[in-house]
């Protein structure tokens, strides 16, 4: 399989895994305190751009059933892809570029779908967010993506 | 040059399939980074199997410009091991200078800081061999004991015991095979046994007490492969035949079956022969009946077939 097809292989299951995983988990999944297991996928993007698409086309499909509606799947899928895209930027750093891609995830979450789709309180949005968004994606990272990543995206870009 | 136009040079030398000497020429044409990496790569496909003389200048070039920053133009050294391939039937003595660039590269690309250029200086030691054996003969020892030797694929400390051993160095392998309590891995490890059918038996003696009652699959089977293809005939058959009766791996038990059975050598079938016709268990003889199947006619396996045949199996398994 060329290194062209593996990057749109692998890009597809992770849009897929995240969409699945979200519905999956929709309790825990949206609103002010959430706990998006899904996210622990996001830190795959330090080895491949290209999955910044992916996650954002995952977010637009997975948020469809929101309750906060395009303020989270049209705000939110172009927040993910650009987080995504600072993080592979920053990949050089590879806590410091999750931290930063959680940043930016939860600052868009508490803007667009919780304040303006929800009327809910910016700061205390984003602080409770920004909890749940660093467990996830600093421990994705460690648990996940620091073993699997150089085995399963070698040579994708 | 725009995306749309790239694809349109992969699709056109795909297109001249049928014809490779001018398959070959059109290649030659897209040793340029410039048209995009899909198509350098597709091109570089084309003159490993087509070589050219007229490529090398332009191979050396390409080889520079993604050698260049650290290699961060060719994160993985995939296109450089490309480039090395088409340039292998095309290299001389003048190309040192690259492939002793190229296999001494290390390099560590994040996020993940793992070393990822093993198989660039694998690739690079074979056209090295080709090109100065006696330089080669060197850095192929140094590979060896490569301490950034993929876990994986073994490269490029894999390609340093075939180099090796093609220039029949044996020293440097049975050094990597005895040492393997160091931390070679296990595929490595195997290859090296597998590689030293000069030795001598004495020798020979030494790696069945090392290796034969150990746990490390790939070693048994790099061992096994040493024995019954020793320069001086098959060795260790009664360890083998011991082998076959005590072992509950089935995987090791089908393979060395069928290497014994397949042997140019009757004193190894014979082995096997002997060994089956007291072979109880019902596995085993499902595993002998398979194998039996697919050997060459010989008369000792034929007779084992006869004694092991569903009628016998059955009653005795």
């Amino acid at each position: 399989m060329s290194n062209h097809t593996r990057t749109i292989v692998y890009s597809g299951v992770l849009a897929a895994a995240y969409v699945v995983l979200t519905l999956a988990l929709a309790p825990i999944s949206f609103l002010q305190i959430q706990f998006r297991v899904s996210e622990i996928l996001k830190p795959a993007v330090l080895w491949n751009p290209v999955f910044a698409v992916a996650f954002g086309i995952g977010t637009f499909l997975a948020n469809l059933t929101s309750p906060f509606g395009a303020w989270d799947f049209v705000a939110m899928a172009l927040v993910d892809a650009v987080a995504a895209l600072v993080c592979w930027w920053m990949r050089r750093w590879p806590i410091v570029a999750v931290a930063v891609q959680a940043v930016l995830i939860s600052a868009g979450v508490a803007i667009f779908p919780l304040h303006f789709g929800g009327g809910l309180p910016i700061v205390l949005s984003f602080v409770s967010v920004l909890a749940s968004q660093l467990i996830l994606l600093v421990g994705g990272y460690y648990l996940v993506w620091r073993k699997a990543g150089p085995i399963l995206f070698r040579g994708t870009r | 040059m725009r995306g749309g136009n790239k694809k349109e040079l992969v699709s056109k030398l795909a297109a001249l399939r049928d014809d490779p000497p001018a398959q070959a020429a059109y290649a030659l044409t897209l040793l340029d980074a410039k048209n995009g990496l899909e198509a350098v790569r597709a091109a570089l496909e084309v003159l490993a199997k087509h070589p050219q003389d007229e490529a090398r200048p332009k191979l050396r070039a390409l080889y520079e410009h993604y050698a260049a920053h650290n290699g961060t133009r060719d994160v993985g050294a995939y296109t450089r091991s490309a480039i090395l391939k088409a340039l292998r039937r095309v290299a001389r003595p003048a190309d040192t200078d690259i492939l002793l660039t190229a296999v001494t590269t290390y390099e560590f690309p994040p996020p993940a800081f793992a070393e990822e250029a093993g198989m660039l200086r694998g690739g690079a030691l074979i056209v090295l061999s080709e090109v100065d054996e006696q330089v080669a003969r060197y850095f192929a020892t140094r590979l060896l004991a490569d301490g950034y030797t993929e876990r994986m694929s073994g490269e490029p400390a894999l390609t340093a015991v075939q180099v090796l051993a093609t220039q029949e160095e044996w020293l440097p392998i049975y050094f990597c095979a005895v040492q393997s309590a160091n931390g070679a891995p296990a595929e490595v490890v195997a290859d090296c046994l597998r590689q030293l059918t000069a030795a001598p038996l004495p020798v020979v003696q030494e790696l069945v007490k090392q290796f034969g009652e150990g746990e490390n699959l790939p070693a048994l089977v790099g061992l096994f492969d040493l024995l019954l293809q020793h320069r001086s005939g098959p060795q260790g058959l009664d360890f083998l035949a011991n082998f076959l009766q005590t072992t509950h791996d089935m995987d090791l038990y089908r393979y060395l079956c069928m290497v014994m059975a397949t042997s140019p050598h009757a004193s190894a079938r014979e082995a096997l022969a002997a060994a089956g016709r007291y072979e109880l268990g019902r596995a085993k003889l499902e595993v002998l009946r398979e194998v039996l199947e697919l050997a060459p006619p010989d008369p000792a396996l034929a007779e084992l077939r006869d004694h092991i045949a569903p009628s016998h199996g059955g009653k005795r398994g």
